[in-house]
């Protein structure tokens, strides 16, 4: 691809994400995304505004006006588009250092998070032997049904004896809800059935309770 | 004239007891009839409650479905198979779909399906919390149509000159312990063995994690509810006059409390502890066991074999769980083993001819033949089941339980709101 041409679709993509939303750290995470994944491919909407739902968690409406921003802005010249902001070019305009980091964050992003740190927890209080097999396990399996970025952070989470969960900023609710299931049976494995049952209520009880589960029902993730 | 009237009422009891004595059968196997319907409840209780409760609708359901469309099938064609005409021995060629509307017809007809769903339902306590509605009632079809009658057809029936072939050798089984619990217990292994364990019941690492039930007074109602229409499942064998009734209910009895005690000193013996959810199945295997015999023990031989199938129950049920074969409500250690058990027990211990060699011999044959032909028949549907349609529920559908991923219900909606939401 020429750096004509990526320049151009650069300017699509923004301009796609600007009419999707005004939150500029949603639209630097996800353009962000873009340029990493997908700059490299020949351009092709359909798969941009899929990779981005999977990714960033798109409502219907938000998937919607992504496309048909996009296809509009990818029939006009590049000079009829708007030039990319500073915050995506690396100019100052960045407005993230003044944001805390959990405002970067989807609702559903926060409430998995919460959901497994508590269900780790949990499984400390109950089985120390057990918990330790937990931080081993996900160290050295990972989960086939989640991306590498999430098996990252698992990584990490591991590391740090599976304590302060940050899960990639950029996640689906699908990916969310498979990564529960897939921790759901390991804790099945080393704790049992039922104490993870148990284990799960509590947790989806505490996440009840926080301010970004009105938007998203931790038991939503079951 | 005083010394006729005197006459007459000396005659008129008699002449109301003979006209009541066919009256008197038919009505007592209407009652047999309720009380092996009946059964099912205590079924419904014992399998809702051994299960989580995440799972509790949808193993009551699959009880309620079996009695229907089990039945329905063993109208169509089971009946036809096991009691038709049946010159090779093999099975019956006749009398399907049945339009009977004697009364003796009908009953034995209606009595018959009811042990055909009791058969049925035997597996689904088996094999629940993993096995999809779906395929269940499919295999549950083809056990009341084909499994269950077929065997039924070389074990009971034919008629005079042309007995099914286990008949034929003088196999005796009066009220269906291998027949009907038996045929049940082994087509439960065959599934067992085909679908697994409900992931999480043993690791990958060795440790067994027990899965409770949600609720153990339904058991122990549920056990009682079939100790109660026992007494219409072994009932049902009496005689026009009713000249062994009083036997056949003494020794169900007996049976049954032979299965507590049995039970309890295994428990003891183990030292696991007084389980109930083990006293209650060993009850029902005490119950099992008396079941082939009841016509022809008597009360202190059914005492034993109801001791010794309470101890068969606690020992086959830790058994399975060491071949790692999960059994969720022992239906293999009550009806598989207690039934074979049971069948022996009548070669060994018939009334005034114990030990007979001859006897014992061809009890094993029907035991054995039982079980190759219900683990090998059930193992052989579901695996054909499974080709076409998953048998097995998805681990997410596990991890939600099948009542709502099945079902769409909640079985406890009022406290199992931190749990998932029916409306998704």
């Amino acid at each position: 691809m020429s750096s004509n041409n990526e320049d151009f679709y650069a300017q699509v993509v923004y301009t796609g994400l600007s009419r999707m939303t005004t939150d500029r750290n949603t639209i630097k995470s996800a353009f962000e995304f873009w340029h990493k994944k997908l700059s490299n491919r020949p351009f092709n909407i359909k798969e941009v505004v899929a990779y981005l739902e999977r990714y960033a968690g798109l409502s219907t409406a938000e998937k919607k006006a992504l496309f048909i921003a996009m296809q509009a802005a990818s029939n006009k010249l590049p000079s009829e588009l708007e030039v990319l902001p500073g915050y995506l070019t690396g100019g100052d305009d960045v407005p993230e250092a003044s944001v805390p980091v959990a405002e970067n964050l989807s609702s559903h992003n926060i409430v998995s998070a919460r959901v497994l740190q508590s269900m780790a927890s949990q499984v400390k209080r109950l089985d120390r032997e057990a918990f330790a097999e937990l931080a081993t396990d996900l160290a050295d399996v990972g989960f086939d049904e989640v991306s590498t970025l999430t098996n990252q952070a698992l990584l990490a989470w591991s590391q740090a004896n599976l304590s302060g969960l940050a899960l990639p900023k950029i996640i689906a609710v699908d990916e969310c809800k498979n990564l529960f299931h897939a921790f759901y049976l390991l804790c099945t494995e080393l704790v049992g059935p039922v104490a993870t049952d148990d284990i799960t209520n509590v947790a989806v009880a505490e996440t009840a309770k926080i301010e970004q589960a009105i938007d998203f029902d931790p038991r939503d993730l079951l | 004239m005083l010394r006729g009237l005197i006459v007459s009422l000396s005659v008129l009891p008699s002449i109301a007891f003979a006209e009541a004595g066919s009256a008197g059968y038919y009505v007592w196997i209407a009652v047999c009839c309720a009380l092996v319907l009946l059964m099912q409840a205590g079924f419904l209780m014992i399998e809702g409650g051994l299960v989580r409760s995440k799972n509790a609708v949808n193993v009551i359901l699959k009880n309620f479905t079996d009695i229907g469309l089990g039945t329905m099938g063993f109208w169509l064609v089971g009946f036809g198979l096991m009691f038709g005409v049946n010159s090779t021995g093999l099975i019956g060629m006749s009398g399907f779909a049945p339009n009977v509307t004697s009364v003796e017809g009908a009953l034995n007809l209606l009595y018959q399906m009811m042990f055909a769903a009791t058969a049925a339902t035997i597996m689904s306590g088996a094999v629940a919390e993993r096995f999809s509605f779906i395929p269940y009632i499919i295999g549950a079809l083809f056990i009341t149509s084909l499994v269950y009658p077929i065997f039924g057809a070389w074990a009971w029936g034919g008629e005079e000159g042309a007995y099914g072939w286990l008949k034929s050798l003088g196999f005796h089984d009066v009220a269906g312990a291998t027949v009907v619990h038996s045929i049940g217990g082994w087509c439960a292994l065959g599934a067992l063995l085909l679908i697994g364990p409900r992931f999480g019941r043993y690791s990958r690492k060795g440790a067994v994690h027990t899965i409770p039930g949600h609720n153990l007074p339904f058991v122990a109602i549920g056990g009682l509810l079939l100790w109660f229409g026992w007494f219409g499942f072994n009932g049902g064998a009496v005689e026009r006059d009713f000249s062994n009734l009083g036997q056949l209910l003494l020794n169900t009895h007996l049976g049954a409390v032979g299965g507590v005690v049995g039970a309890v000193i295994m428990l003891a013996v183990t030292k696991q502890g007084f389980l109930m959810t083990r006293i209650v199945n060993g009850t029902l295997g005490g119950l099992v066991s008396v079941t082939a015999g009841c016509d022809v023990l008597l009360p202190v031989t059914s005492l034993i074999a109801g001791v010794i199938g309470g101890l068969i129950v606690v020992a086959t049920a830790n058994f399975l769980d060491r071949m790692k074969i999960d059994d969720v409500v022992g239906a293999v250690s009550v009806h598989g083993f207690c039934g074979a058990w049971g069948t022996l027990a009548v070669g060994l211990f018939y009334t005034g001819d114990m030990f007979n060699i001859e006897r014992i011999v061809v009890q094993l044959v029907g035991i054995v033949v039982a079980f190759l032909w219900g683990v090998g028949a059930s193992y052989g549907i579901f695996w054909c089941l499974n080709r076409v349609i998953d048998i097995r529920v998805s681990t997410r559908h596990e991890q939600r339980g099948l009542d709502v991923s099945e079902h769409k219900e909640i079985g406890y909606s009022d406290f199992m709101t931190s749990h998932v939401r029916a409306d998704k």
